[in-house]
């Protein structure tokens, strides 16, 4: 068994406003190991954000409450000082984002944005900080001077996102952390990009952890997924496993909601129906898919579910029977 | 009627150049910038060194020059002239005129007075004549009251003194301002914060005078650090300095406050954070420009609320700028100073408009054209 | 049961007790102004050049002034004309920078940019000048006749109104409900009036709050350079200021006027803040 890069354990994020409690992330346990992209997979405010900003610590003020345990490498991160967090962020983690054009600071030159991580994190400036940034360029596929002058809003929204994925490779990072990164673009360039991350995660044997609600872009890029909901892990399996066959109610029901383009006659959307619990700090009673899951039983309103193993490399949090979920349609 | 009309119209045309298109915008603005320049610089240098540098200016301005700002010189040049009319109109129609409270005025002296000192019956007559006067001659027109004397000779020494006051209590303004409000927006919610904001609720509702007076008695009348009021030297600078800075101080105060918690929470502070940017930097580098846009566009009514201000000040501890000129022009009809003062505030206010627009274009990298990619 | 939007809005505004203190001191202050003269048979005018400059006492709770006047009763009716000021002026600002704002919004394109381009300008101005020169225009024909000085500085703050109100109607205008009923054939006089405006007169209330004392202080500094038409607590500050002398602290004639003006334009300022707070809390307009 190899080294984890990055060991999560119990990682639990609570906010609190003057009218109540929210757990985003409840007892969360995962772990990256080196040259893996690894998945996480969810609905909208299922907790997959908020848990790969709590890796940095880079949560809005004012922060939850973070507790467990992420360790990269020997290195605790949880409840680590600020500037500890600094001489990893950028440098062995870096970080990219939804929305490049808001990522980026539109008052500053890419060049400026791109020389402030090398020369905080790696010393360099002047003409050794310039080759090291045209090198970077080119290698996410910008080559030429003239963009390092620009302003990001000069910049197409794909060039956007390369400057970005460039800002966050310059220190060679071990884990780079991609929060929906090709959402915000059109259907063409999210191809392009997920073509070039494969390619430098490949080139330089880099983790990724690749968060998203698009299951298509799993399948492209991820050799592993984890799949929340309601702010926990309810299952964890190789890619192209968890596609064919989910071994989780929710699973299933998101493969089915995704629209296919070959069904003849078009066919009709699956939606999930109902919405989202709300994530209270209270136990939960019962399995929190219960009041939209399609093969509820009984046994389900007894408590929550726990998290097992269920084979080789997978878990899932569930009580109905394997065997019942290949064989039997919900 | 016919010139509230003229004046409707032309603020209507004024309106319109927002209908200009940018290569006729680039090239009329330039050519207003250098007129206003050169006759500026007419009143301090000759007319031939004014001349040329009003050209230089011109050409320097298509060529460097945003087109925003050039849109604006395009705007505020005219403005400027509407507004001198304006002012023309409205005291042609205050009841009672310069010669009417001389002795001795029969039609006839009144006539000839009228002649010599070139104020006919009608506004727009004597508008003309004034524009003439100030293109071609350089002068802003003798003073009907103050006999011999040229409206130049008045005010200019009282010009520096306005615009000294006005300069030093608006950089007191900003520098108050923008120094209470970042901390503030950086510490939210702390005791430093909420000290501040009432600090800042406390300068915008009293007014100048009120504050003055009190600074007055406590710092003259009670411990003698300062003059009660004259000018001539630092230490009388600095109370009608303060006292005129103060409201906009607060407000720039809690705008910068404000402004500097939206952008905290932009995406791209977030990014400057991933990066591993120690706080000083991310404040400095990233957040302080988005911070500074709203206090820049609220420079423009800073300058003009300094300039409503100062009247007041200047009463009240006595500074010799160019506020009581005004209202004596104003209480003894002498059309010529109060022109003449219209001339020079208004003329602030416009190039203040200016520098401003510069300052935006500068900050916000997003709003410059210049020619090259127009 | 269902509480509307307003209402829910005025139940937040009366849990914050600084806009709630602000809004109780600024009734008191006005009943006052408007009651306790003529309850108590005060007579501001009534020179007693016995009494002159006679600190507080029982008698005179706020002292008398250098002709032996009332300071209380010269306060309060002081108050009356700068609260009416406020009013009145702030109601023409209110007016003119709705009708313009909202003409603006609703046409939106070359229109409201060229409106608003007017709007900006006039912005930069400095308006004493031509309050000053209006109050002029009509000093000699009606002494005391109150109107000009409403219109003059009602028109210098209208400014800020018509932008925001231009805000909000540019935004509304593409909301569907009002599509809506443009596609029912409604005029747009008739959508403007009856679709569009209710819904911003939230932000009006707040923007006018916040504008009344600021037409206050500009009363003040009118009064303040001898323009004033009639007794306001402006005129009492600058006689408070004339007897300022190294040698003798007449601090009453000074003190009273101004808290009262403190209190009282501080007071609006707690109130509008937290009227904002309720209906438009990121103040983007």
């Amino acid at each position: 068994m190899s080294e984890e890069l990055l060991c999560i354990r119990d990682l639990s994020v609570t906010f609190t406003t003057r009218e109540r409690s929210v757990r985003a992330v409840d007892k969360v346990s995962f772990d990256v190991r080196p040259g893996e992209v690894v998945g996480l997979v969810g609905e909208s405010g299922c907790g997959k954000s908020v848990t790969s900003l709590s890796i940095l610590g880079l949560h809005e003020q004012p922060a939850g409450r973070v507790t467990g345990s992420i360790r990269l490498g020997e290195r605790e991160l949880v409840g680590a000082s600020p500037s500890r967090l600094r001489e990893v962020r950028g440098n062995r983690v870096s970080m990219i984002f939804q929305d490049p054009l808001t990522s980026l600071n539109p008052y500053l030159r890419v060049e400026e944005q791109l020389a402030e991580v090398l020369e905080l994190h790696l010393g360099l400036r002047g003409p050794k900080a310039r080759a090291r940034m045209l090198e970077i360029l080119s290698q996410v596929g910008i080559p030429g001077e003239e963009r390092l002058r620009a302003y990001p809003h000069q910049l197409s929204g794909g060039m956007r996102q390369r400057i970005c994925i460039a800002m966050a490779l310059l220190c060679n990072p071990e884990l780079l952390i991609a929060d929906e990164p090709t959402t915000m673009l059109d259907v063409t360039i999210q191809a392009q990009i997920l073509e070039l991350l494969r390619t430098l995660q490949r080139e330089r044997k880099m983790s990724i952890l690749f968060i998203t609600h698009d299951l298509g872009v799993v399948s492209e890029i991820c050799d592993r997924v984890i799949v929340m909901y309601a702010g926990r892990i309810v299952e964890q399996a190789r890619t192209a496993e968890l596609l064919q066959t989910p071994w989780h109610p929710y699973t299933e029901a998101l493969l089915q909601s995704t629209p296919c383009v070959d069904v003849p006659g078009g066919g009709s959307l699956h939606p999930i129906g109902g919405l989202p619990p709300r994530l209270s700090t209270e136990k939960l009673e019962e399995c929190a898919f219960v009041p939209r899951c399609p093969r509820a039983r009984e046994g389900c309103k007894h408590g929550e579910p726990a998290l097992e193993s269920a084979a080789d490399e997978r878990l899932r949090r569930c009580i109905v029977p394997v065997a019942e979920m290949l064989s039997v349609r919900p | 009627m016919s010139e509230i009309a003229v004046l409707l119209f032309g603020i209507v045309l004024l309106g319109a150049t927002a209908w200009c298109p940018p290569r006729a915008t680039r090239v009329l603005g330039a050519m207003l910038f250098a007129l206003t320049f050169g006759a500026v610089l007419r009143f301090v240098l000759g007319v031939p060194t004014a001349l040329a540098c009003g050209v230089l200016g011109g050409f320097l301005t298509y060529r460097y020059f945003p087109l925003l700002v050039l849109r604006r010189v395009l705007f505020l040049v005219p403005a400027l002239v509407l507004l001198i009319y304006a002012t023309t109109l409205l005291m042609y129609r205050a009841p009672g005129n310069p010669f009417a409270n001389e002795r001795a005025t029969t039609p006839q002296v009144e006539a000839a007075l009228r002649a010599q000192y070139g104020v006919p019956k009608s506004a727009s007559a004597f508008f003309g004549i004034y524009m003439r006067r100030l293109l071609v001659e350089g002068t802003l027109g003798p003073s009907i009251k103050v006999q011999g004397r040229t409206v130049e000779e008045l005010i200019g020494p009282a010009f520096p003194v306005s615009v000294a006051l006005g300069s030093l209590s608006l950089l007191i303004s900003v520098t108050l301002g923008l120094g209470l409000g970042i901390v503030a927006g950086l510490r939210r919610n702390s005791a430093v914060d909420h000290l501040s904001m009432l600090l800042a609720l406390l300068g915008v509702s009293l007014p100048n005078f009120v504050l003055g007076s009190a600074a007055m008695i406590v710092f003259s009348l009670w411990f003698r650090w300062l003059p009660v009021a004259g000018w001539g030297s630092l230490r009388h600078v600095v109370m009608p300095a303060f006292a005129l800075a103060l409201p906009n101080a607060a407000i720039i105060a809690r705008l910068s406050r404000s402004g500097m918690i939206d952008v905290l929470q932009q995406d791209y502070i977030r990014t400057a954070r991933a990066k591993g940017l120690p706080e000083s930097w991310v404040v400095i580098r990233h957040a302080l420009r988005g911070t500074l846009m709203p206090v820049v566009s609220f420079l423009g009514p800073a300058a003009a609320a300094t300039m409503t201000g100062s009247f007041v000040v200047e009463v009240l501890f006595a500074v010799p700028g160019m506020g009581q000129w005004f209202v004596k022009g104003a209480i003894n009809r002498d059309y010529s100073v109060v022109l003449g003062t219209a001339v020079a505030y208004f003329g602030l206010v416009i190039l203040f408009n200016l520098i401003v627009d510069l300052a935006y274009a500068w900050l916000d990298p997003r709003l410059r054209s210049t020619g090259a990619h127009d | 049961m269902t509480s509307s939007p307003f209402q829910l809005a005025m139940q937040r505004l009366l849990r914050n007790r600084v806009a709630v203190l602000g809004g109780v001191l600024l009734a008191l202050i006005a009943l006052g102004c408007v009651l306790l003269p003529p309850l108590l048979e005060l007579d501001p005018n009534l020179t007693q050049p016995a009494l002159r400059n006679q600190p507080p006492s029982a008698k005179f709770l706020f002292g008398t002034d250098n002709l032996g006047r009332d300071l209380v009763a010269r306060v309060l009716v002081g108050g009356r004309t700068s609260l009416l000021v406020g009013l009145a002026a702030t109601t023409v600002s209110v007016l003119v920078g709705v009708a313009y704002g909202a003409v603006a919004g609703f046409y939106g394109g070359k229109i409201d940019e060229a409106m608003m381009r007017l709007v900006d300008f006039m912005y930069g101005l400095p308006y004493m000048f031509l309050v000053i020169l209006i109050m002029l225009m009509f000093s000699e024909t009606a002494r005391g006749d109150m109107l000009p000085v409403f219109l003059a500085l009602g028109l210098v703050q209208w400014l800020t109104m018509a932008r925001i109100v231009r805000g909000q109607v540019l935004a509304l205008r593409r909301q569907e409900f009002v599509l809506a009923a443009e596609l029912l054939g409604v005029s747009d006089a008739r959508l403007l009036i009856r679709h569009v405006l209710p819904n911003v007169f939230g932000v009006i209330m707040v923007y006018a709050t916040l504008m009344v004392p600021s037409v206050i202080i500009l009363e003040s500094f009118l009064s303040f350079l001898g323009l004033g038409v009639a007794l306001s607590w402006g005129q009492l500050v600058s006689d408070g200021i004339a007897v300022i002398n190294p040698v003798r602290s007449y601090w009453w004639i000074l003190f009273w006027p101004s808290l009262f003006l403190g209190i009282t334009l501080i007071s609006l300022n707690f109130l509008g803040d937290g009227l904002r707070d309720v209906l438009d809390p990121k103040g983007k307009t």
